[in-house]
């Protein structure tokens, strides 16, 4: 049954899955040197002085809207909720596998450029500035803050709203929140970036498993 | 054992409105209920708060034993529900539809399924988007039946198929679950698809369940009385079993429920020149109940001008 719950759910978010993870290679490619389209590094002091780190997130940023929008707004305007729920499973299962697929998809699409780019920049002779691990620090944070917003556009996608401004709300708030995060976490609290964001994720999945478990899908 | 389908006053708003209206009705096992209205009368949302779809304001209701707030994963699977428009995963092939649904029973019949789909000639690679909406009807039937469901569910299974389709689809499904004891709850706005495959109807109107009886004596206890008026019609008082009335010039039509001697004396009371008792057959009674307040019907003069 879980099986079946995961193929169907990565079957849904493969297309955007795979766009993303091409992006995030060129992207990578482009920060290593990668001489090819539209993007060339600016040879700064890698996680430090360039600009190729912030199209990382920007990338993971809208995959992780779509992916969490996807999820949800698909099965209502399929009308599959029906289906879906209706199938002899408890329903926070069916939600929870949702968003585990979705969730991992955006870790992977917001941690592999950062892996690559971080592998890339600690091998010696690869380039001319000095590099520590812990000048990726705030990457890898900012990684694990980015299904923050995957929640908040599944949230968006799956709570009943009464015209399309509110029924952003959510997406727009996990914004906000991940902006006040990240700025709590570069100015006193570097140290609590990642127990902040976990918390403040945990803190969605249960507001989105009460919404599954209540509301109308009419 | 209780019923398979006990519901005790479920109640549904949507705003300011009530659409299910302290509804209570039993559905006994091995019974085939139909439960009809118009389009809105709140058909849908009764059965989405039966299969947990919808919460309920107020009320309760079990499904073979369960609190619909509560149906266990191992009740829910000797539930089938089809619901409106036959939702399915488009991007699937029939097979993988088939494949991903099986994972959920420990029951599946799969040859019955295969000779479900040999039956609608459907092949199990087609895809599913490809599918028109009869065909999607078909495929939603053969998963729903392949677990051996002893409680169906079925919301208003033959909307937006055209009137072969629906006979054909109709006919398939009677032949499909017909003898094998299962309890059928099934919705519908076309009263010639209930009447034939029904025990028992009930009809809703504007959310409130105003009739349930078996189909039959439905049929028979419905009489239409016609009312010819020398003069002005007068105004007929509100009585026990007057379900509709309709003014056609100096005609005065009546729709009257246990037609007896309580109703006739009021009726002859009336002053009529001369009163006619009709049967009625299924559709008019259904019209008439679901129809509400009616008006005087006006002379179309144009039509009714000579050529």
């Amino acid at each position: 049954m879980l099986k079946a719950l995961l193929w169907k759910e990565v079957r849904d978010l493969r297309g955007w899955f795979v766009l993303a993870i091409v992006a995030q290679l060129y992207l990578a490619g482009v920060a290593t040197g990668l001489d090819f389209g539209p993007l060339r590094a600016g040879g700064g002091v890698p996680f430090v002085d360039d600009f190729v780190t912030y199209y990382f997130f920007f990338v993971a940023f809208v995959f992780a809207a779509v992916a969490g929008l996807w999820q949800t707004l698909l099965e209502s305007l399929r009308g599959t909720w029906a289906f879906l729920l209706h199938r002899p499973a408890p329903r926070n299962q069916l939600f929870g596998v949702k968003l585990l697929v979705g969730g991992s998809a955006t870790l992977i699409v917001a941690t592999l450029p950062v892996m690559l780019y971080a592998v890339w920049a600690a091998t010696p002779g690869r380039h001319s500035s000095p590099f520590f691990w812990s000048m990726s620090g705030w990457a890898w944070q900012a990684a694990v803050a980015v299904p923050i917003v995957y929640l908040g556009a599944f949230m968006s996608g799956l709570r009943p709203a009464r015209w399309f401004g509110s029924l952003l709300f959510p997406l727009a708030g996990s914004f906000l929140c991940l902006v006040l995060t990240q700025s709590l976490v570069a100015t006193w609290a570097w140290p609590l970036g990642v127990p902040i964001c976990l918390v403040v994720e945990a803190l969605l999945v249960a507001s989105i498993m009460y919404v599954a478990a209540t509301r109308d899908y009419s | 054992m209780s019923d398979p389908i006990v519901i005790e006053r479920l109640t549904k708003y949507y705003g300011p409105r009530c659409v299910v209206n302290q509804v209570s009705l039993r559905v006994p096992a091995g019974c085939v209920y139909g439960c009809l209205g118009r389009n809105g009368a709140g058909k849908s949302t009764l059965i989405k708060m039966l299969t947990g779809l919808v919460q309920p304001d107020a009320g309760s209701a079990t499904l073979l034993g369960d609190e619909i707030a509560d149906v266990q994963p191992a009740t829910r699977a000797r539930i089938a529900y089809l619901a409106e428009g036959h939702p399915l995963y488009r991007g699937m092939t029939i097979d993988q539809a088939a494949r991903f649904t099986r994972r959920f029973y420990t029951t599946w019949h799969k040859e019955f399924l295969k000779d479900i789909l040999d039956h609608f000639k459907l092949s199990g690679r087609a895809k599913i988007s490809r599918l028109s909406n009869g065909q999607r009807a078909q495929v939603s039937l053969a998963l729903a039946l392949a677990p051996d469901p002893e409680l169906l569910i079925l919301d208003d299974p033959t909307l937006g198929l055209d009137t072969v389709v629906r006979r054909d689809f109709l006919e398939s499904m009677i032949r499909l679950i017909q003898g094998s004891g299962r309890t059928i709850l099934l919705s519908s706005h076309v009263l010639g698809d209930v009447e034939r495959v029904a025990d028992r109807i009930g009809i809703m109107v504007d959310g409130v369940l105003r009739v349930d009886a078996p189909t039959e004596d439905f049929k028979e206890s419905l009489r239409r009385v016609v009312l010819d008026f020398i003069g002005s019609v007068p105004l007929v008082p509100a009585f026990t079993g007057l379900v509709n009335q309709r003014q056609f010039g100096g005609k005065l039509e009546l729709v009257v429920i246990n037609y007896g001697e309580e109703q006739r004396a009021i009726v002859e009371g009336l002053g009529a020149a001369a009163i006619d008792v009709l049967d009625m057959n299924l559709e008019d009674a259904f019209i008439a109940y679901t129809r509400g307040e009616s008006r005087p019907l006006p002379n179309f003069a144009r039509e009714l001008a000579p050529c």
